[in-house]
């Protein structure tokens, strides 16, 4: 099936590649195609946009809030009555209409989810009666052990009661966040403002410090040797804040070795420094599919051939030593500026599943297929 | 502290079990059975973000495809894996 190249919008990554409904949980779900004419301007797939808002929403909701809220309750840092009384201080939350216009009102719900994860990633900061580690949501969450899985919300077809559904649950997330927030301040757990804090300082960590990162290895030998032999710190050079999640684990690709990343035990990633991966870089298509056949993986979902003669390395990222792809300077590329070449660099290419310069594409009809789903 | 039971170099078999009851139960399924060679140590890893408590020494592995995925597979896997998880392949 012949489609356009998905139009991939560098200013917000996350939910924007274009791509098919892919869960962690292996829980099929099956999407209607909608083909565009040729110039179409509008987003070029409203269900795959809507498909990737849903993977990382329950992703984020089951994995990161609903876990950690649990957690804090199991061990009475955060009673779920507290909690309930938050929300009642609260009151409701006034939330707008949706838009009339389609494309407006996925957009709305790309930016909302924006916030959403921010404000689940600010409930990480540290409380006063205990140290809380990823460790301890991984528990929680049910990476070890099935019977702690959260289930799965149901999201209904058509694509329009499916985004009322996520709009839904968008506004249940944004409540639980900030009754969670308030709850920690007025117990003391929490100073005032520190949510706050986090939430700006999560807005300097992104896909964007990688690709600074990569042009200035590109462009300084020192710097790239330090960075091969000395990891995370060098990062300082670029007043890039380091993070400490581990190692930093420096995968550079040459003209003998293309390197990708994967987590197949759960979502390892450098996200204090790099932010969140791609949507799809959690699903169980990905996973399974890049670690056993990664050259027809490459081909099939991101339109990325890697030549018979290169050798493909995979690296399976632990908590402990997470990955990040130093891609190769395209040709070419003699006269342009460190900055320019930093646009060069997109969250794919960091990851392994495309080139620098390259525009990736994840056409919906085989992405599917890294789920397992076939068409018909 | 315990000495790292392997080097750089050697060789090793991921076990299906861990050799000990382990804080850190996790390791890739496809690996288990498998040989793979040792191209890093880290030793304990500290990490208390991530963990509490130090999991078992760490190392890098690297794997041939085709010795886990069958004789069509050309590529690598490189892997992080824990001590407990590792014998010596003699």
């Amino acid at each position: 099936m012949a489609r356009n190249v998905p139009v991939l919008r560098r200013d917000d990554h996350r939910h924007e590649e274009i791509g098919a409904p892919m869960s962690d949980d292996h829980e099929h779900e099956h999407e209607h195609e909608h083909e565009h004419p040729p110039g179409h301007m509008h987003l070029e797939d409203p269900d795959a946009n809507v498909a990737a808002i849903v993977a990382d929403l329950e992703y984020f909701r089951r994995k990161r809030l609903e876990s950690r809220l649990l957690f804090m309750a199991r061990r009475g840092y955060l009673p779920l009555p507290e909690l309930l009384k938050a929300a009642q201080r609260i009151g409701p939350m006034d939330n707008e209409d949706p838009h009339e216009d389609l494309d407006d009102r996925i957009k709305a719900l790309q930016e909302r989810l924006n916030s959403v994860v921010n404000g689940i990633l600010s409930l990480q900061v540290p409380i006063k009666r205990a140290a809380i580690a990823i460790e301890d949501t991984r528990l929680e969450r049910g990476d070890y052990d099935e019977r702690f899985r959260l289930a799965k919300r149901v999201y209904p077809e058509p694509l329009l009661e499916r985004i009322a559904a996520v709009e839904e649950v968008l506004g249940d997330c944004e409540l639980l966040i900030a009754a969670a927030q308030d709850a920690l301040v007025a117990s003391g757990e929490v100073a005032p403002g520190s949510f706050e804090q986090r939430i700006e300082a999560l807005k300097s960590i992104g896909w964007r410090n990688g690709a600074r990162i990569v042009a200035r290895a590109w462009v300084d030998e020192g710097f790239r040797e330090r960075l091969l032999t000395q990891g995370r710190e060098t990062v300082r050079e670029l007043d890039i804040p380091p993070g400490k999640l581990g190692i930093l684990g420096i995968a550079e690709n040459s003209d003998d070795v293309h390197n990708v990343v994967v987590c197949t035990l759960c979502s390892c990633y450098p996200h204090d420094l790099l932010g969140n991966p791609p949507w799809w870089y959690r699903t169980d298509g990905y996973k399974d599919r890049v670690i056993a056949d990664p050259r027809g993986m490459l081909k099939e979902a991101f339109d990325l051939e890697i030549p018979e003669g290169k050798q493909i390395r995979v690296h399976d990222s632990t908590s402990d030593v997470r990955w990040m792809v130093i891609p190769q300077r395209p040709e070419g590329t003699e006269g342009l500026s460190e900055e320019e070449l930093a646009e060069l660099v997109t969250p794919e290419s960091l990851v392994g599943t495309a080139l620098a310069g390259q525009i990736p594409a994840s056409d919906p009809h085989v992405a599917r297929g890294l789920d397992g789903v076939v068409e018909g | 502290m315990a000495v790292p039971l392997f080097n750089v170099g050697d060789r090793v078999v991921v076990r299906t079990t861990p050799r000990f009851p382990t804080v850190n139960p996790r390791t890739p399924e496809y690996a288990k059975g498998h040989r793979a060679t040792v191209v890093a140590t880290y030793g304990r890893v500290e990490n208390p973000l991530d963990h509490h408590a130090a999991y078992e020494p760490l190392y890098t592995v690297v794997f041939e495809g085709r010795e886990v995925f069958g004789s069509r597979a050309s590529h690598e896997v490189v892997a992080e894996m824990h001590e407990e998880w590792l014998d010596a392949d003699s």
